[in-house]
């Protein structure tokens, strides 16, 4: 067996291992940058080891910036659809007060959030930026063009399959364990805080 | 005690239970256990639970000649059309006690084909197909080995097989009608592959419903991607611009290619709906999502990717079920892309 990203820190199974860490921390950063101090966090079901990683991941990045993610800045979804994206958009408008950027754990909160932004007269970056994680195709050409973080998907994908072969013609192999380096990606929906 | 492999086999329950081999397999196939005492059949199966027995598919393949496992191929996972087909796939394989082996072809004829033998070489117990361009060479080496087929996303000839398709040509006319009621006449088209069915059907289809409203058709106003991604899309409407003609509406062959104009059509200061209003196909993810929301035409790609497998099953419990072919008709969906032809 070879697994990606599914909390194998505590295992001994062989496989991938995203770097959440360095990938939070480069949107954090990203925002900073662009003058954004209040900011909220669209995340998802905390009982998974990935959403629990990025949600880690982004409230550890967030305070190494002074910036402490307040209980109504954090809406928690159930699922991994762009519909949770859009209520959990508008939860933090309705709740979170002045807020000028919103990280979220996936591309589907983002796209969700970004059309929930429009449908209540708003518009994305003006009133607020929006970042989504994994770098999935439509991001590039929804507008606006999504800011993200860009995991490799296919290379991931080949380095699984490449364990697996190896582990097949020696199952005697030490385990193995690639760290998965995601990129940031700038697109449109991260602009200057106004 | 155990199997090299770590899977616990008959003859380690056999051991522990201190009965023969052929004992164990009675009891554990539920139509044959009453041939075993009670007594004897209880300890069997706790001992198979203890030790998480499950039974071998390739033991159980050798002597029934079946696998419970159905291939299917697809051409491109990266097109949002896939995976809905593959849901409704999967969601009546799994139901119906069989499990789906996945492949993706990525449109290229060699690598199918050596998909397909692979699956073949596995006894997979049927395969459905999904791809645009029918090579022979699969659907006869298929019918020489028995194993019984379904298209689906394309038909082809003979009548022997079993196939859903979608009629594209109703679609391609529904968006024509659509276009023509909104005052539209210089209507440009951004073609498919036309190696596809769908790729072919929707440019014949769009041609004949433009000519059965007498609009003349200007070879100016076509361009055909290679492929349908917005990469394509961007390519085919920076390509129709430079043509020179101009046109009030584009219709595109795949909502990914309406996807990559967007943003080219805003480069040259024409924004939709107002300056030229843009349309898909196939009704994706992106059709609702994008902004302005596009119009489209909803395929219910789930709705075939179920029928699909429920005609495979037909065939594969009953060798002598009828050949069936499935065409479904897809339906207009009108969103803020399209509007009426600014007169002035």
């Amino acid at each position: 067996m070879v697994v990606s990203d599914r909390g194998i820190g505590e295992s001994d199974l062989p496989g991938l291992v995203i770097d959440d860490d360095h990938g939070m921390r480069a949107m954090v950063s990203h925002l900073r940058a662009l003058g954004h101090r209040e900011l909220a966090l669209i995340s998802g079901p905390r009982h998974l080891s990935t959403s629990a990683s990025r949600h880690r991941a982004a409230v550890g990045a967030l305070s190494e910036q002074g910036i402490e993610l307040l209980p109504d800045r954090n809406a928690c979804c159930a699922d991994f659809s762009i519909e949770a994206g859009r209520k959990a958009c508008r939860f933090l408008i309705e709740n979170a007060g002045n807020i000028t950027g919103t990280l979220t754990t996936n591309d589907q909160y983002a796209i969700g959030a970004i059309a929930e932004l429009y449908a209540m007269g708003r518009s994305c970056p003006k009133d607020m930026s929006i970042t989504g994680y994994n770098g999935i195709r439509h991001t590039q050409w929804l507008r606006p063009p999504i800011t993200t973080i860009e995991l490799p998907k296919r290379e991931m994908g080949m380095k699984m399959a490449k364990i697996m072969l190896d582990r097949l013609t020696d199952p005697k192999k030490e385990i193995e364990r690639a760290i998965i380096q995601p990129t940031l990606v700038v697109r449109h929906s991260t602009a200057r805080v106004f | 005690m155990n199997s090299p492999r770590g899977r616990v086999t008959l003859k380690d329950i056999a051991t522990l239970v201190g009965v023969h081999t052929s004992t164990v397999s009675r009891v554990l196939n539920p139509n044959r256990r009453t041939m075993v005492s009670d007594e004897i059949a209880e300890r069997i199966v706790a001992v198979a639970e203890e030790l998480g027995y499950r039974p071998n598919p390739l033991a159980y393949g050798l002597k029934t000649n079946r696998t419970g496992s159905i291939g299917v191929v697809v051409p491109d996972i990266v097109n949002p059309i896939f995976p809905e087909t593959v849901q409704g796939i999967e969601d009546i394989l799994i139901d119906a006690g069989y499990m789906p082996f996945l492949s993706n072809s990525e449109h290229k004829a060699e690598r199918e084909l050596r998909i397909v033998e692979n699956m073949r070489d596995q006894h997979v117990d049927g395969l459905i197909v999904a791809s645009g361009s029918p090579h022979v060479a699969i659907l006869m080496a298929c019918k020489e080995d028995g194993i019984p087929l379904v298209l689906i996303h394309r038909t082809w000839d003979d009548p022997e097989i079993s196939a859903v398709s979608y009629d594209d040509s109703l679609g391609a006319r529904l968006m024509i009608d659509h276009l023509i009621s909104l005052g539209h006449r210089d209507i440009a088209y951004i073609a498919g592959p036309l190696d596809s069915a769908g790729g072919r059907d929707r440019y014949f289809g769009t041609k004949d419903a433009a000519q059965a409203h007498d609009i003349v058709i200007d070879e100016r106003l076509f361009a055909f991607a290679d492929s349908n991604t917005e990469e394509e899309g961007a390519r085919c409407c920076r390509e129709l611009i430079l043509n020179g003609k101009s046109f009030s509406a584009l219709v595109t062959a795949h909502d990914s290619l309406a996807a990559g104009c967007i943003g080219v059509l805003a480069e040259h200061g024409l924004s939709v709906p107002e300056d030229v209003s843009l349309t898909g196909y196939s009704d994706t993810l992106y059709a609702a999502m994008m902004t302005p929301s596009l119009t489209s035409i909803s395929v219910p790609y789930y709705e075939g990717g179920a029928e699909a497998a429920r005609l495979l099953i037909d065939r594969l419990q009953n060798p002598d079920a009828p050949v069936r072919r499935i065409r479904i008709s897809p339906e207009l969906i009108v969103r803020e892309s399209t509007a009426r032809r600014f007169a002035g």
